[in-house]
């Protein structure tokens, strides 16, 4: 162990700084009562001005609403002929498919209904993708997932 | 697995009619018009498939729908084409989805006009479509649907009730 040389560090004169005890506030932009003055007078001029917008808008919600529901049965009667013309025509698909699969009865699992409780001759909407049962998965509409956008 | 043989689909004549070969945007816009013109029967049919829940069974009250909007189009087509174009095209080039005509007002005016002055048909007033409506229809009511359970439990004896089997213990080993 070497013998330390020359003399050693000592306290600065009149010694160190004191701690720093006291709490430093941080510098405020905006007080309590300011705070609340703006709320206040944000709300007092935004309201107006947002039920204005707000009624333009529900005017032209419910024009959109009442021309929707007008086209609504245009709609519909094309799209219920057309779901029984797929229905039908998946029918003769699947019986000409299956025609060598013994024991096979179509709309069927071998003799056993899908619904146990229905009876046979009982509307049940199809689901989108029973219409496109045999179709090519490259074929199948885009628009599968539509009901589920906004 | 699709509908089985049982299921009755019907034919190709009942299902094959002339549909409207026309784009959305354009039912759209003339959507207020042909309400109006085809009222009873839009009521009708959407009545029909409310209470039946069966589209089989309302083939011909849709075909009458796609029949009058048809006839309607062409009417319009006829007196009023080069408006119901304009306000269209209009329709098309400000809105997203094709419909919304609230930056159409120019063009929408004079396809009003013009279907006034031609064809007698007056643009229906505010938010008329959302109101509730009833219909008389000539179709009688339906009757409701018995419930069937497959599993029901049968119905309880009525009062003179038969003497029990042994004692009372039917089924208690006692």
């Amino acid at each position: 162990m070497s013998k330390a040389k020359g003399p050693q560090d000592l306290p600065p004169k009149g010694g160190y700084i004191p701690f720093q005890i006291e709490r430093i506030k941080l510098r405020s932009i905006v007080t309590g009562k300011m705070g609340i003055g703006i709320f206040i007078a944000v709300n007092v001029i935004g309201m107006p001005l947002y039920m204005r917008t707000w009624l333009r808008e529900r005017k032209h919600l419910i024009e959109a609403r009442s021309r929707e529901l007008a086209t609504l049965p245009i709609l519909f009667a094309e799209n219920d002929r057309r779901t029984l013309k797929q229905l039908k025509h998946v029918r003769e698909v699947e019986a000409d498919v299956m025609k060598d699969f013994p024991y096979w009865e179509v709309g069927t699992f071998f003799g056993e209904p899908i619904y146990e409780d229905a009876q046979a001759d009982t509307y049940i909407k199809p689901i989108f993708g029973e219409l496109y049962v045999f179709t090519d998965p490259k074929d199948r509409p885009v628009l599968e997932h539509i009901h589920l956008l906004p | 697995m699709t509908n089985s043989k049982i299921f009755a689909l019907p034919s190709d004549e009942e299902l094959n009619t002339e549909e409207l070969s026309i784009s959305w945007p354009y039912i759209a816009a003339a959507a207020v018009f042909l309400g109006k013109k085809c009222e009873w029967y839009h009521n009708e049919f959407m009545l029909c498939r409310y209470e039946l829940k069966d589209p089989r069974k309302c083939l011909k009250e849709g075909k009458d729908v796609t029949k009058c909007a048809k006839e309607g189009f062409q009417e319009i087509k006829k007196h009023c084409g080069k408006e119901f174009e304009e306000h269209v095209n209009c329709v098309i080039d400000t809105s997203a989805t094709g419909t919304d005509d609230r930056y159409c007002s120019k063009t929408r005016k004079m396809f009003d006009d013009c279907m006034l002055k031609n064809l007698n048909m007056e643009r229906p007033p505010f938010g008329y479509f959302c109101e509730a409506r009833v219909h008389d229809s000539p179709r009688p009511k339906p009757e409701p649907e018995p419930d069937r359970f497959t599993d029901r439990l049968p119905d309880p004896v009525a009062p003179p009730y038969p003497p029990p089997k042994y004692q009372g213990a039917a089924g208690f080993n006692i």
